[in-house]
């Protein structure tokens, strides 16, 4: 009964790492959820854009040095997202997180579509604004065009 | 089998040249535009201008298994990038790179990337002159002022008391050599022990004995 409730009160601790546009709304979004959450960004001019209501940490520094994740506690997170602006540092960050700090989950932003593969090549789950843009416009052109009377599907 | 070098500014010219004289196919890729053009008047190899982290930039030099790929770009994580592209999509047996940051050798090791760690060997020759540096500004801590200084010799070739034993010098009272700076080593000296050339000697000695000292070790 009472590992139940530890269960029940376990809260997922998730560190996303980059403040931009799209690391802001996760981290905003995940802390009005309720997940334990830190943010790593370099420039403190970045983390100023954060909502009043963001409940969760900042940690300013470059999260591919190691102290840096280290204060973030990275060893005790259960997801990382990476959503800088460049792949190469989403690539190394997630990495560092999943291969040295044994971080399960680790989702990554790929801004360039030929990058995908490497990424998930790697045990990296990928999110590629580019190809969910692609997606949502085929289905919402394929809604538009009903298919014509006695065309096959 | 041919070396691909990805980023860098001198290095790899003067790699190029080795590699090249020993006849090996050379090709390199710069975001460099002006180093390109220059390189491809100054190097018999293959100039590429591009962005060595982009697959479609890569996909032009036909990479093979066997060819060597050695990374020189400024950053740890560009690098382990484009390691990891060739390894994934050429599969790339060697790779070497420079590594900045120590501490991601780790992670560099585990994929099989080979790293020339250039912070630690240049943190490796100034250790030692760090070291005769912080001696000497303990010591002088806790002597000026107090009626006794620190002296450095640095012993040339030429210098007389090279070669010599420290109880030949007959040094007298008021004068210790507390140090011998040699190589990267820190010796604590004995009479017997031979100073040689290029040997950095550190002595305290009394206010009154400075004149003596410098006769001794310099002149």
């Amino acid at each position: 009964m009472k590992l139940k409730q530890i269960d029940i009160n376990y809260r997922l601790y998730v560190i996303v790492v980059g403040c931009g546009r799209i690391g802001l709304e996760v981290a905003t979004h995940l802390s009005d959820t309720g997940f334990d959450m830190t943010i790593v960004e370099k420039s403190p001019d970045a983390l100023s854009a954060l909502p009043e209501n963001y409940g969760g940490f900042t940690i300013i520094g470059d999260a591919t040095e190691r102290d840096v994740l280290k204060r973030a506690k990275a060893e005790k997170a259960d997801l990382l997202i990476a959503t800088t602006g460049d792949d190469p540092t989403n690539y190394f960050v997630s990495l560092i997180g999943s291969k040295i700090f044994g971080i399960t989950n680790v989702i990554s932003l790929v801004r360039s579509k030929e990058n995908v593969t490497l990424f998930e090549n790697s045990g990296i789950r990928v999110i590629s604004p580019i190809n969910l843009a692609i997606e949502t416009f085929q289905r919402s052109i394929l809604e538009g065009v009903e298919p014509a009377a006695g065309d096959d599907k | 089998m041919k070396v691909i070098i990805i980023g860098g500014e001198r290095v790899p010219y003067f790699l190029a040249k080795k590699l090249i004289a020993s006849g090996y196919k050379v090709y390199f890729v710069n975001k460099d535009k002006e180093l390109c053009e220059e390189y491809s008047r100054t190097l018999n190899a293959t100039i590429i201008y591009g962005d060595g982290q982009s697959k479609a930039v890569l996909d032009h030099l036909g990479i093979e298994p066997d060819d060597i790929v050695v990374l020189l770009t400024e950053r740890d994580r560009k690098n382990f990038f484009i390691a990891r592209l060739v390894q994934e999509y050429y599969k790339v047996r060697n790779v070497v790179t420079f590594l900045n940051n120590s501490e991601n050798e780790d992670l560099f090791d585990r994929y099989g990337i080979r790293t020339l760690k250039v912070t630690d060997l240049i943190m490796q020759n100034i250790e030692p002159l760090l070291f005769e540096n912080e001696v000497v500004e303990m010591i002088n801590d806790e002597a000026s002022n107090r009626g006794a200084t620190v002296l450095k010799v640095d012993v040339d070739w030429d210098s007389k008391i090279a070669n010599k034993a420290l109880h030949e010098l007959k040094i007298p009272d008021g004068i210790v050599v507390v140090g011998i700076v040699r190589e990267d080593k820190y010796l604590i000296p004995r009479g017997d022990t031979i100073i040689k050339p290029d040997d950095k000697l550190i002595l305290i000695c009394s206010e009154e004995q400075s004149k003596a000292a410098m006769e001794i070790f310099f002149l």
